[in-house]
């Protein structure tokens, strides 16, 4: 018995310790850029990311959360860049910003959806979101939380016909539910057959359909031309009063320089 | 000398976990303050609109909790209803219908069943039940209430089993005997004797049951629709209370922050309140006395001149159907376990390889070798910092304090009030003091510290009862050898409850590998290998959850799942293990 009790000793013991050493073990000291916020630029930020680091010795750690959060992260210290997939407002304070690339809103539907023309309008959406009216087949939307730069962005760019945006709504119809990310909205838009979505047109594959909004395709040249109108910018944004290290000026540069623009055009957001 | 440091070790490990416990209570309090202030209590309670990004409302009128204090109860009484019952009659099944050779095997089952991580409970939920359920709803949506509430009662049941299973077993023999020999049939005398006997028991079970459902986040939070709205159906879109924390908690700030800490206050309000019930019942307990039997035995509707020798058993059909549906109960958990086992390993299993196990993680593609490391890495920080502390308290309670001191009750309160705390709130309370005033910033130091403190608990009620397991006459023949207290505690007592101490140890493993909700915030969520605790780093079930969430990744997030079901079914058979090898040393 006692020896058992030596051995479960032992290996609680070693157990403590492993996880040290496995850190340690793993430890390549590496500069580190840590980078989190929107869901809709990190698919982006990671293939840039994946470009740097090839001829870099960085790690750039990417924080998926939501714009709201990479500002709030970027105020607060926790980060060195934040991302959003909006501008900045009035009241976020303390920062400088730089855009990166616009982006286009996918409406997105399930693949077995179809409606007239396959296009919706802003009012029909306004009238949706407001007061659960219908379009066709189109019974229920989808939206993401407050904090979400494309939502931030469709709220503004959804108006009815008198002008008025969906931001100065106190709330949506009842038959709108929100999903905390771009991946979620997908999931649910991917098993629902009679809901409207929205992503990041960056974001958009063949698991769902993308309706045209306004009769005008969701492309990336659509957006750059001014046609297709639910566009908004990326932006990334440091700290004002602290100097970013020169690594991520460094990757902040790659980004804005030729090479870096050219990977925004190749996964089909519009380059600046 | 000697003798005295290591009372001090003791004390100020007890100290030290009061004054955690404390310490989160008072700080989340205090720093929730404010809103109450700003807003007004009542506002805040029962306004029913709920919307922070809204600039031209008035902040009175932005910030009421009302939607999400209603979906909390509607959701927990109706996972009460369906799981809590279910539970019951599952335990009832078990202790006297089951035949006694599967006995055994399902009580394991549906132990296993409460060990599956939330999160993979939310991602069954999400593909399955809220699939099916859309075709039955009215609206063609299966996001809402009714789906959490599957969800839930599917995740509470095992917990009423257990602890429902517990408290009828602890009913004298006596009563059921004597109620067999008064001519009652099997199913009489567990429905009418054993069952009012284990009332408060099963009351406490029951509590304890809504308690983990109001506390529960990642499973429901990907079924519920979550929008900020008074829940009017089965099919309603609804926001929990908890719900409400996770999807706002990351970006808010100043009014806004204050109002979601008073939605974890207002949350921990109400699992103390349960608690303290639990407390009451669990206490109540020791009343069940010999005069509560003979008023059972005589309520007993049977009649001995009613006799007929050809049918002796005609009485108590109620209690016959009521046997059946403890068995159709006991199988629709069984098959709600073995569903999503199946499911996950048939959809997971074929999507394992050795690249996504343990290649290269980053940017360019994510894998599980950054799970595999920082999960290591996670719980053994978390073991090493709350495994002393949580065992030098229970110690000192159960060996140096008396046991009738005011103090060490309400440390035991506390601790119990703290293990029904839900994870997200220790999330909240560790983002904003290890994360943010502390300035760890996202770092699996954070994490680690944050998984201490949700684990602390556990190890101080598990080893406590290890210890009150170790008979007096132990100690007392250490002292007659001339042995000190501290060299009787180090010498004898703890060698002996060890095995107790290792399924303390192997629970909280348990529990810390299935945590999102409260890692999500305090280790961050990235694809990289972490190389120290500085970094972020993000465990296995908050991987699978990114998985789940970039909606690029639905096959890495089932063979994610997969290999987390492995690991869970893992420590559940060592569990099982030691358990019986404890039972065994005991009954020696």
């Amino acid at each position: 018995m006692k020896k058992i009790i030596r051995i479960l000793s032992f290996v609680v013991l070693l157990s403590l310790f492993v996880g040290i050493f496995v850190g340690c073990a793993n430890s390549k000291a590496k500069i580190e850029i840590k980078v989190s916020g929107s869901s809709s630029v990190t698919p982006l930020m990671q293939k840039l990311a994946q470009e740097y680091e090839k001829n870099n010795d960085v790690t750039i750690s990417i924080i998926t959360h939501d714009s709201g959060t990479g500002i709030k992260d970027t105020q607060e210290g926790l980060n060195e860049i934040g991302m959003a997939s909006r501008s900045l407002k009035s009241t976020e304070t303390g920062l400088d910003s730089v855009k990166i690339c616009d982006d286009g809103i996918a409406l997105i539907v399930n693949k077995d959806l179809s409606i007239t023309g396959d296009s919706v309008s802003g009012s029909q959406i306004y009238s949706l979101y407001k007061d659960g009216i219908a379009i066709e087949g189109i019974l229920r939307g989808i939206s993401r939380e407050a904090s979400s730069g494309t939502r931030g962005a469709f709220d503004e760019l959804i108006k009815n016909t008198e002008g008025k945006a969906l931001k100065d709504i106190t709330a949506f119809a009842a038959v709108i539910s929100e999903q905390n990310s771009t991946g979620s909205v997908k999931t649910a838009i991917s098993t629902a057959t009679d809901t409207l979505g929205y992503i990041s047109l960056g974001s958009l594959d063949n698991t769902v359909k993308a309706l045209k909004f306004e009769n005008v395709d969701a492309t990336a040249e659509n957006v750059k031309n001014g046609s297709y109108k639910l566009a908004r910018p990326f932006i990334l944004v440091k700290k004002s009063d602290t100097e970013l290290s020169t690594q991520a000026t460094a990757f902040i540069n790659f980004i804005l320089s030729e090479a870096g623009q050219a990977i925004v055009a190749q996964e089909g957001y519009i380059s600046m | 000398m000697r003798d005295k440091i290591a009372k001090y070790i003791f004390f100020s490990c007890a100290i030290f976990s009061i004054f955690a416990i404390f310490g989160i209570l008072f700080y989340l309090c205090n720093t929730s303050i404010p809103a109450f202030r700003e807003i007004g209590i009542f506002n805040l309670l029962f306004g029913t609109v709920w919307a922070p990004d809204k600039e031209f409302l008035a902040p009175s009128d932005k910030f009421g909790l009302l939607p999400m204090i209603l979906s909390s109860l509607c959701v927990s009484f109706g996972a009460l209803l369906v799981g809590g019952l279910g539970g019951v009659f599952t335990a009832v099944f078990l202790v006297r219908f089951a035949p006694k050779r599967i006995k055994a095997p399902l009580t394991a089952a549906i132990n296993f069943l409460s060990g599956i991580p939330s999160i993979m409970f939310g991602f069954f939920g999400m593909v399955v039940v809220v699939k099916l359920l859309s075709i039955i709803s009215p609206s063609g949506s299966g996001y809402g209430m009714l789906a959490c509430i599957i969800i839930l009662s599917m995740m509470i049941l095992p917990t009423v089993t257990s602890i429902s299973k517990n408290a009828i077993e602890a009913v004298p023999e006596e009563f059921y005997l004597g109620a067999l020999a008064l001519g009652a049939t099997k199913e009489q005398a567990m429905f009418r004797v054993e069952i009012p006997a284990a009332k408060s028991g099963i009351t406490a079970a029951l509590l304890l049951g809504i308690g983990r459902a109001v506390g529960e986040t990642m499973a429901i939070i990907m079924v519920a629709g979550n929008r900020a709205i008074m829940p009017t159906g089965l099919f309603s879109n609804i926001r929990t209370l908890t719900i409400n924390m996770v999807m706002e908690m990351a970006y808010a700030t100043d009014l806004h922050k204050q109002a979601l800490i008073a939605t974890g206050v207002v949350l921990m309000v109400f699992i103390i309140l349960l608690n303290l019930l639990v407390s009451f019942y669990r206490r109540d307990r020791s009343h069940i006395k010999k005069t509560l039997f003979k008023r059972r035995m005589r309520s007993i509707s049977f009649h001995p001149y009613d006799i007929d020798i050809d049918t002796p058993r005609r009485q108590g059909q109620l209690e016959t159907i009521l046997k059946y549906l403890a068995m159709v109960f006991c199988i629709m958990s069984l098959t709600s376990l073995v569903i999503i086992v199946v499911f996950i390993f048939i959809k997971g299993m074929g999507h394992i390889s050795l690249d996504l196990l343990f290649g290269v993680s980053g940017n360019a593609g994510m894998t599980l070798r950054p799970a595999f490391i920082s999960t290591i890495m996670l719980i053994s920080l978390a073991l090493t910092l709350a495994l002393p502390i949580g065992i030098g308290a229970a110690i000192y309670l159960v060996e140096y304090s008396k046991r009738q001191n005011k103090i060490i009750k309400l440390v035991r309160l506390a601790t119990e009030v703290l293990s029904g705390v839900p994870s997200i709130v220790f999330g909240l309370f560790g983002m904003i003091f290890f994360c943010e005033i502390l300035g760890f910033g996202y770092s699996l130091l954070a994490g680690g510290l944050t998984l201490a403190l949700t684990i602390l608990p556990t190890i101080i009620r598990a080893t406590e009862e290890s210890l009150l397991a170790v008979k007096n006459s132990l100690r007392e023949g250490s002292y007659a050898l001339g042995a000190r207290k501290a060299q009787t505690i180090f010498k004898v007592i703890i060698p002996v409850s060890i095995p107790g101490i290792i399924t303390a140890i192997i629970l909280s493993i348990g529990r810390m590998v299935g945590e999102s909700a409260a890692l999500i915030f305090t280790s961050g969520a990235v694809a990289y290998t972490p190389s120290f605790y500085d970094q972020p780093g993000s465990s296995f079930a908050v991987m699978m959850w990114m998985f789940s969430n970039e909606g690029l990744y639905i096959n890495a997030a089932y063979a994610t799942a997969a290999v987390l079901m492995i690991i869970v079914i893992v420590i559940n058979i060592s569990i099982a293990v030691l358990d019986s090898k404890l039972k065994k040393r005991r009954s020696q």
